[in-house]
């Protein structure tokens, strides 16, 4: 199991991949035939309206990068904000700076 | 390090990272539409656009609102909860959406690629969702009681949560990580 900060993705999805990935396979499969069809540049419009329906949007939700991947890999996309590690970063600096003690006056009651 | 986002039984109190059941998510028309409190036949209450803005009692205006109704997450510091009057302080929340909403942004939200949006997996009886930390909205203590409460974070999930604040609210950057990129 791999740390919390990481989102747990790996539970997360050996439990909820199998059991979607079942119960969507009929999804999935739609989808891949819209592609086909989309490929051979037929039906075009029923394809887009499969592909872009609800079930085809689960379906290729599906499958979330495991946890361990998110921080190793050299890049989590070549288009991400947020680079590898990051999250687990910040969280170990917060718990250091959470040690800051906080005063228990009141505060003024708010403008709205 | 827990793995669990969720505990088991609810904390007694109203805190941070806590989840409540659907409630208005608001922002006033544009342009800014003034209303007016009045009286209507049998005694009704009717609000009425109005030409002007006029200061209620306290200084207050009243204004056309719209929005939409969704679940939260409160992002009020549990000791800030503590302390607000529960009558008229304020309690800072966050919409949250079924992560099937996202449309083709899922992976990416999923992924943690994006500052502004955290995923909140498997909430008790709710399922995938993402909290959008664009919309905070500041409501009322005394509506926030009428929300049932549906679960609240582990203390490791609510570090996660103040991670995902740090990173959208500030950017902050840390030098090992800027090194090695």
């Amino acid at each position: 199991m791999k740390g919390f900060e990481d989102f747990d993705l790996t539970t997360w999805a050996d439990e909820g991949l199998t059991t979607r990935m079942l119960a969507t396979a009929s999804n999935v499969f739609k989808t891949k035939v819209a592609k086909s069809l989309k490929n051979l540049a037929l039906g075009a419009t029923v394809a887009a309206a499969i592909s872009f329906g609800p079930t085809a949007v689960r379906a290729s939700a599906v499958p979330v990068t495991p946890a361990e991947q998110v921080v190793s890999s050299p890049a989590v996309s070549a288009h991400s904000e947020v680079p590898p590690g990051y999250w687990a970063e910040t969280m170990q600096n917060i718990k250091k700076m959470q040690a800051v003690v906080e005063s228990d006056s009141a505060d003024p009651e708010p403008f709205l | 390090m827990s793995t669990s986002w969720w505990l088991d039984e609810l904390f007694p109190d109203l805190s941070q990272g806590d989840i409540l059941e659907e409630m208005l998510f608001t922002a006033p028309v544009f342009p800014p539409t003034s209303v007016a409190r009045g009286t209507g036949k049998g005694g009704k209450e009717i609000w009425t656009p109005d030409s002007q803005f006029k200061d209620a009692k306290g200084g207050k205006v009243s204004t056309l609102a719209e929005g939409r109704v969704a679940s939260g997450l409160v992002l009020s510091h549990s000791c800030e909860l503590d302390k607000v009057d529960k009558k008229n302080g304020r309690v800072t929340v966050v919409p949250i959406l079924p992560i099937s909403m996202m449309g083709d942004k899922q992976e990416e939200i999923l992924n943690q690629e994006i500052r502004a949006l955290l995923p909140l997996p498997d909430i008790p009886g709710v399922g995938t969702c993402v909290a959008d930390l664009r919309l905070p909205v500041a409501l009322s203590r005394s509506y926030i009681d009428t929300r049932r409460r549906i679960c609240s974070m582990t203390d490791d999930a609510r570090l996660r949560l103040h991670a995902q604040m740090a990173g959208f609210f500030f950017r902050v950057k840390w030098p090992k990580l800027v090194e090695s990129a």
